[in-house]
């Protein structure tokens, strides 16, 4: 395996963006998206956790799954890891950086039934990846995430003035913007050809 | 409430992907063939009836503190025997599906299904609840696929529709297509929703 | 904790026991289900991979061995067992298969790895005896992209490798990619697939390096 972790982070930035091109983590993107500041809140705590997690649950998943033949338990270790780390993370900004807290401390929650966290998790075991690309796919993913959830915000914040036909109110016309978002994204398939 | 009313309204009336756009997530990359949504939603409707009955039988002993990491457990441990039952009986599906199997554990319907019904009603009527919300579910796949498959390969659950003269639409077998479709989906069904209101 | 203590239910100890329980309960029968599925699973995966190697073969041995009308779907293991043996490549991690046809070998297989896009790409390749000539290829394990890197397991792909020559007097040929709308004019030009060159390169560069290798090692333990 010498696939280069930066192509790897790229990748999942752009070309296979986890939201856009595999759907994960849609829930919370849709609900979320109508500001930009807790967008952003949302975003920096999901790709903040996606990076740690999938690092955590890639030696869970070598060094204790696989010796012990495990592995068909591997869903319910990576969701009780991930589950285990958004509270600790919770307790220890809670103790320390009450500020933050307040800023980013309601998302934490919604982390843990993020799909996007547990789906990293699961593409870094079927991909067969080394700890160092687990955790650049990891940090890609997430800043993808990121940066999908504020063009949406960003693009709904336009839209708040503007007159839309009331059955495609909130959710449908954040989906039509997401597809139109998709399509754009595909332009970038030929970037990381250039290595 | 009887038991047809609970059916009938989590399977359409308050059907979770329509009206609360839930659980979309973990399975709109398996809407490009009919056949793996068929497979995806009655691993669904499975998981989700079953996990509801035992949340439902277990309520009472719950203690609150620990609600969610139960209700966490049940559903990941039917959603491994779903995903152990297809390697063994279904392997090509299986492997096509890849992970998308494992992520019903985080789609929010399972979740949401567990905590709103089966945890303040009766383990019958949790069953019953469970399998409406999956059959509401799983019929919205099979219509976002329905397009996807005819359009994106010419065909409906594998047999050919369209002849060899058909152009595909590499569009469709691509994700933006899933989004266009659902979006148009919710649109029709809230606009009969809104005529038959007004 | 400020609870009222009116019983073991409302003790810390509880919820504790209570977790515990349940997931010894859960776990336990995960095991048994696991366990009495485990051969089953096993099983299929042997005979997916048997099919796909013996299908690449199917149209040379009906060729060598006419009369004979292979059934993949019903005597796989039988067919399997008559055709083909393992070549011992173990010291170079790989895995090696000839065919043979009336005691004759009509071919070899090599089962043979590299790295696409996303993760490791598997691939068999039925050659030739002389092992100058590809027969056909399939890749059997692939993390692509569905939509894009994915399709190299489309036919289409695939069969462009047939009859395609792999060394020439001068050793093992490059091969170039061409736009996948173009047709191909020379022996060596393969169509790319649309927006997946690293793909597409990875599974030309899988091939090159790692045949070079095989015969190299073959020829040495020959002589």
């Amino acid at each position: 395996m010498e696939i280069s972790s930066f192509v790897l982070f790229w990748a999942a930035i752009f070309t296979s963006n986890i939201l856009l091109t595999n759907f994960l983590g849609m829930c919370s993107y849709l609900s979320v998206s109508k500001e930009i500041e807790s967008s952003f809140g949302l975003g920096v705590a999901v790709a903040f956790v996606l990076t740690i997690t999938s690092g955590l649950n890639w030696i869970v998943y070598h060094l204790i799954l696989v010796p012990l033949g495990l592995v068909y338990l591997q869903f319910i270790v990576f969701i009780i890891v991930i589950a285990a780390f958004v509270q600790l993370l919770e307790l220890l900004v809670e103790r320390y950086t009450p500020a933050l807290y307040y800023t980013l401390g309601i998302f934490l929650p919604l982390i843990t039934v993020n799909c996007a966290i547990f789906g990293v998790s699961l593409f870094m075991v079927i991909r067969d990846y080394s700890f160092v690309q687990s955790m650049a796919f990891g940090a890609g993913s997430g800043i993808g995430w990121l940066l999908a959830i504020l063009m949406l915000a960003g693009i709904r914040a336009k839209l708040k003035e503007r007159l839309v036909p009331i059955g495609l109110q909130g959710a449908g016309i954040s989906l039509i913007i997401t597809g139109i978002m998709a399509l754009a994204f595909i332009g970038f398939s030929g970037i990381v050809n250039v290595q | 409430m009887n038991k047809k009313d609970i059916f009938l309204v989590s399977a359409f009336r308050e059907n979770s992907v329509w009206k609360q756009i839930l659980g979309i997530c973990s399975s709109l990359a398996v809407t490009n063939l009919m056949m793996n949504s068929l497979i995806m939603g009655l691993g669904v409707i499975f998981a989700l009836a079953l996990s509801n009955m035992t949340i439902s039988l277990i309520r009472s002993y719950t203690p609150r503190s620990i609600r969610m990491m139960v209700q966490t457990l049940i559903i990941a441990s039917y959603v491994i025997i779903v995903d152990i039952f297809l390697k063994a009986n279904l392997p090509v599906v299986s492997k096509q599906l890849g992970p998308y199997v494992g992520l019903i554990i985080t789609n929010c319907i399972l979740m949401g299904r567990a905590e709103a019904f089966a945890a303040k009603n009766t383990p019958i009527d949790s069953f019953i609840d469970g399998i409406g919300a999956g059959v509401g579910y799983t019929l919205v796949l099979l219509a976002i696929s329905f397009v996807r498959e005819l359009f994106g390969f010419g065909t409906l659950f594998g047999f050919g529709i369209f002849g060899a003269w058909w152009t595909k639409w590499s569009i469709m077998v691509m994700a933006p297509s899933a989004f266009f479709i659902l979006a148009m989906l919710i649109w029709i069904i809230n606009n009969r929703y809104y005529k038959m209101k007004g | 904790m400020s609870k009222e203590k009116t019983g073991f239910r409302d003790s810390n100890i509880y919820p504790v026991l209570f977790m515990l329980g349940m997931s010894l309960l859960f776990i336990g029968i995960l095991a048994t289900v696991y366990r009495s599925f485990e051969q089953k699973i096993i099983n299929n995966e042997t005979q997916a991979y048997q099919k796909q190697l013996l299908s690449l073969f199917i149209d040379k041995i009906a060729e060598s061995d006419p009369g004979v009308k292979i059934d993949l779907n019903n005597d796989l293991q039988a067919n399997y067992q008559k055709y083909v043996k393992s070549i011992d490549l173990s010291y170079a991690g790989r895995y090696g298969y000839s065919i043979i046809v009336n005691n004759q070998i009509i071919g070899y297989c090599f089962d043979i790895m590299g790295n696409g896009l996303w993760g490791s790409m598997r691939m068999l390749i039925a050659v030739t005896p002389d092992m100058n000539t590809i027969i056909n290829i399939d890749v059997y394990k692939q993390m692509e992209t569905p939509g894009l890197g994915a399709r190299v397991t489309e036919s289409w792909f695939k069969d462009q490798f047939k009859d395609k020559l792999l060394f020439g007097t001068s050793g093992i040929l490059d091969y170039s990619l061409i736009p996948e709308d173009q047709t191909a004019d020379s022996g060596t030009q393969i169509r790319q697939i649309t927006g997946a060159s690293i793909t597409s390169n990875a599974v030309l560069k899988m091939i090159k390096t790692e045949m070079s290798q095989i015969k190299e090692t073959l020829q040495l333990q020959v002589k």
